[in-house]
């Protein structure tokens, strides 16, 4: 039964992927004419114009542009940076783990922010600590990251002097001063994040404390932790589960903005550069990453909450 | 509602609501201010936008300056004032041509179903596979920046995730007897969508659309701050944060708080509301 489920969750993930890939291809196209002739006056990215649009892909006929880029892609070939020369997988694979350690630490902030926030606010339905939990979750939606990297980096600084490191620490060089350095801005992502999945924990905790079942466990003379951590949890946590691909995928739009204010260089603050240089195949080589990593994590979870579920088959 | 209820009753509405959504009302009380700022901005403002104030470079909060001024010399609250105009009117255009087409996309899919639905539905998830800053930033580099490409590009989000939403309501509603008595009496497909589905789904639409609200203020910030908005001197409340904001934050700390607070104040006050209008027109869709 499992194999059968993950079966067609692997086909139902194909065509999103092709169709994700499609619009990656996509956008480059949709430049306007002129855009190449600017590009080729400001950035001095060719010798002449035939040449830019052959190094954009832009001057056959755009069924074999897409077979060709894909054929490319599916071999790992992503073009190169029009700015540096350098070979797109090359620039992605040493971005690549900054970014994924920033994630790892948001996603770990946002849980230790969501869990016990969102248990508490379910537990106490109505009480000032749900009121309070509920107004804060509103406002980590609501307070933009960027200005909250912002505080965080002028507050001190008038308080006490204290200023965050600007420059980017290797591991090799000083493993502590490097992990240390995802703290802050893994925090501020999680923070969003953390809101999010806090108000659906809460709501879909919620609805299985109202369960027959719970009573059932009430009924018993269990202690209130055994029913909420043992019996209720498990089950409120899947939909929590499901949002998580979401979530990741906006973790990674924030940092985009989060890479580069603290100075991070991880694949937000490429792809950023890469948009301020019109540089495209960076764009469509880090789109391409992004999306690709994104509809994994949610084929992760679905297989997970099909472990954790076993009434859940598609 | 017929419009001949006395004014005494609305009164007591409005105060039943406050009572009852302390949050809700809270959150409206602010939408509304901010609302007569955008519009009345010349009134309100005490001085223009643009204005250089001589003498009054980067002064710090006062009885003369609220709060501040900035590095050229202007009032940091009249630009405030003004920003709002920027966030209220990329706020409602993006909203309403998102819903507009969510509704079109959502309510057809979810109504016809079949290869149209199974196709439409695989774009859908394609598109919302993307971090929504990244497609919009990737819309951006094609389209160039500029008020108009930052509706386009949201409202292009808002539509794809919104019409997932609607449609799924829509499913709900076509399961209902009321519309299989129509067919039955021989409504024809048009009449039995304009009069029987979609009243039914406008709820979550108007739920939806206060949500999304302050999500949009939210990015629109973002791609200010980024340098993709408005472009100056007019400002916008997240283009206010960065550059000269950026710069001067610890000369000047009050250049890069005061827009922050206020951007937080507005997605704040959207959020509160759309929660309490949700509660009140469509608990189905708590915890979304």
């Amino acid at each position: 039964m499992l194999r059968r489920y993950l079966a067609k969750r692997l086909l139902v993930a194909v065509p999103s992927l092709l169709i994700a890939s499609l619009i990656v291809f996509a956008l480059p196209r949709l430049i306007p004419g002129d855009v190449v002739s600017l590009m080729l006056e400001e950035k001095a990215y060719a010798r002449d114009l035939a040449e830019l649009r052959a190094k954009l892909g832009l001057d056959r006929p755009l069924h074999v542009q897409y077979l060709e880029w894909l054929g490319h892609v599916v071999r790992g070939d992503l073009g190169e940076s029009l700015w540096t020369r350098r070979p797109v997988r090359e620039e992605l694979a040493r971005r690549l783990p900054v970014t994924l350690e920033l994630g790892a630490s948001s996603v770990v902030f946002a849980v230790i922010i969501a869990l016990p926030i969102g248990v508490l606010s379910a537990t106490r339905q109505d009480t000032l600590s749900d009121y309070l939990a509920r107004s804060a979750a509103i406002l980590g939606l609501s307070v933009p990251g960027f200005w909250l990297a912002t505080l965080v980096i002028v507050l001190p600084a008038i308080w006490w002097g204290w200023r965050p490191v600007a420059e980017y620490v290797e591991f090799g060089r000083d493993p502590t001063g490097h992990l240390v350095q995802f703290l802050l801005p893994g925090l501020i992502l999680g923070v969003a994040a953390g809101a999010a999945l806090m108000r659906l924990q809460r709501a879909t905790l919620l609805e299985v404390l109202r369960q027959d079942y719970v009573r059932t466990a009430w009924a018993k003379g269990l202690r209130e932790r055994a029913v909420v951590f043992k019996h209720s949890l498990k089950n409120a946590f899947i939909p929590v589960l499901s949002v998580f691909g979401i979530q990741i995928a906006q973790i990674f739009g924030g940092a985009v903005i989060i890479e580069t204010i603290f100075g991070l260089p991880g694949l937000g603050r490429f792809l950023f550069e890469a948009i301020t240089q019109r540089d495209y195949p960076v764009i469509q080589g880090v789109n391409l990453v992004v999306v690709a990593a994104i509809v994994l994590v949610n084929l992760a979870v679905d297989t997970l909450y099909a472990v954790l579920d076993p009434r859940i088959r598609y | 509602m017929p419009s001949s209820i006395p004014a005494s009753v609305t009164r007591s509405t409005i105060a039943r609501a406050a009572r009852r959504k302390p949050l809700g009302t809270f959150g409206a009380v602010i939408v509304i201010a901010m609302l007569v700022m955008a519009v009345f901005a010349e009134r309100i403002a005490p001085h223009a936008y643009d204005e250089t104030i001589r003498g009054a470079r980067m002064k710090p909060p006062s009885a003369a300056y609220w709060l501040g001024t900035d590095n050229l010399g202007r009032d940091i609250w009249s630009r405030i004032v003004y920003g709002a105009r920027v966030s209220v009117m990329v706020g409602f255009a993006t909203v309403l041509l998102g819903i507009v087409v969510a509704t079109v996309v959502g309510v057809s899919t979810g109504y016809l179903g079949g290869v149209y639905d199974l196709c439409v539905q695989r774009i859908v998830d394609a598109w919302m596979s993307f971090p929504y800053l990244v497609i919009i930033l990737s819309v951006m580099a094609v389209l160039g920046p500029g008020l108009l490409n930052v509706v386009l590009s949201l409202a292009l989000i808002i539509a794809a995730t919104s019409s997932r939403v609607i449609r799924g309501a829509t499913l709900s509603v076509a399961q209902q007897p009321y519309v299989e008595a129509a067919y039955a009496a021989g409504c024809p497909h048009r009449r039995v969508i304009v009069r029987h589905i979609l009243p039914n789904v406008m709820p979550t639409i108007i739920v939806l659309a206060t949500i999304n609200l302050g999500g949009v203020i939210l990015a629109e910030s973002a791609l200010s701050f980024l340098g993709f908005g408005v472009p100056p001197p007019f400002p916008s409340w997240g283009a206010m944060l960065s550059g000269s904001g950026r710069t001067y934050m610890f000369r000047a700390p009050w250049m890069a708080i005061w827009p922050g607070v206020a951007i937080s104040l507005a997605v704040f006050a959207f959020n509160m509301l759309g929660d309490a209008l949700r509660d009140v027109l469509d608990p189905r869709l708590r915890g979304s």
